[in-house]
């Protein structure tokens, strides 16, 4: 839909604030992002992005409709377990697992442990060990803050402070993006990047802890060009052709912008 | 220019300095939109066949994700 006096924009308070209404063809623009309703039009989820260039795939609403996110098909993924029964999980959701420049992917790092063990939330006290986890990739890889799932408090016997914990499977979601200099990855041929995800943790359950772990996974993800909208024409399934051309939409923006 | 005047803080290169205001990067706080529980607002807008579509009437009771981007062509 075309929103071309950006009305519904400013009404779901969406405006981009920050382009200066004499900033031709520019102002009017909303900040990209989207808005989950249920059945009665209530708005129950909502995730915007400060970048203008980052999208959200379609597999984030999915995902926020479902309350949980699921491995696709073809996308990344790599585990390992340890002898303390604890499995661990990384992989890149969204766009097929495939990283280009614009939308974001979720790289979730999934915990899976058996019942009756949990996992330390930072701060612990001295001698024990707090959950970390560590992404690095190329310089093309970039990654935003941990979203990391509720604690529950736990009581330690002989340990006065409290002490927050994880237990059952939880996911911790970094979201990432490409950088532009993907591209020249993508020029040179290569066809993937390597990112490793490295988690330290102790495991412990009411009596006792085991060794602290060091577990690094390597996520082979496949990388391509970001998506141009520059189209030319292009026919629907449903037979009508549709006219992309960007400059000739650009032109037209510009010129009912200048005409106001 | 440089080709830094045209890669900002996320290592994105545009066509326009990073100065420009359209690619100014929101700092701090960043809450934009209606929150959630609110009712979204009704609203009437063209589809790119230029039908008009009516937004609570045409879902038509149907779980819905409203989606906002600057332009399909830029």
């Amino acid at each position: 839909m075309s929103d071309v006096d950006s009305e519904v924009i400013r009404r779901y308070e969406v405006l981009n604030t920050i382009v200066q209404p004499d900033d031709v063809p520019f102002y009017g623009i909303p900040f990209p992002g989207f808005f989950l309703l249920n059945e009665d039009g209530t708005i129950v989820d909502k995730l915007f992005n400060r970048h203008l260039a980052h999208r959200e795939g379609i597999e984030a609403i999915l995902d926020s409709f479902a309350g949980r996110i699921t491995p696709g098909e073809n996308e990344p993924i790599t585990s390992a377990a340890e002898d303390d029964g604890i499995r661990i999980s990384a992989f890149l959701r969204g766009g097929g697992g495939v990283l280009r420049v614009g939308p974001r992917r979720r790289l979730v790092v999934r915990i899976e442990m058996p019942e009756g063990l949990h996992i330390y939330r930072d701060p612990v006290p001295v001698g024990m060990v707090a959950t970390a986890i560590t992404v690095d990739g190329p310089e093309a890889f970039r990654h935003e803050a941990v979203e990391a799932p509720p604690t529950h408090a736990f009581e330690l016997p002989g340990v006065d402070e409290p002490l927050e914990v994880w237990e059952g499977t939880v996911d911790f979601v970094f979201p990432v993006y490409a950088a532009s200099i993907l591209g020249r990855a993508i020029r040179e041929g290569a066809a993937s990047i390597g990112v490793d995800v490295t988690v330290r943790y102790q495991a412990c359950d009411d009596a006792q802890c085991f060794i602290p772990r060091t577990q690094t996974l390597r996520l082979d993800v496949p990388i391509g060009p970001g998506a141009m909208p520059n189209f030319g024409e292009m026919r629907g399934i449903t037979g009508q052709t549709v006219e992309m051309d960007s400059m000739t939409h650009m032109k037209r923006l510009v010129e009912r912008k200048q005409a106001d | 220019m440089s080709e830094e005047q045209f890669t900002d803080e996320y290592g994105f290169t545009g066509p326009l300095p990073v100065t420009s205001t359209q690619r100014v990067i929101p700092t701090g706080e960043f809450h934009p939109g209606l929150s959630i529980g609110e009712r979204a607002p009704d609203f009437e807008l063209p589809n790119h066949r230029g039908e008009t579509i009516s937004f609570h009437a045409d879902r038509a009771g149907a779980r819905a994700a409203l989606l906002f981007y600057r332009s399909a062509v830029w």
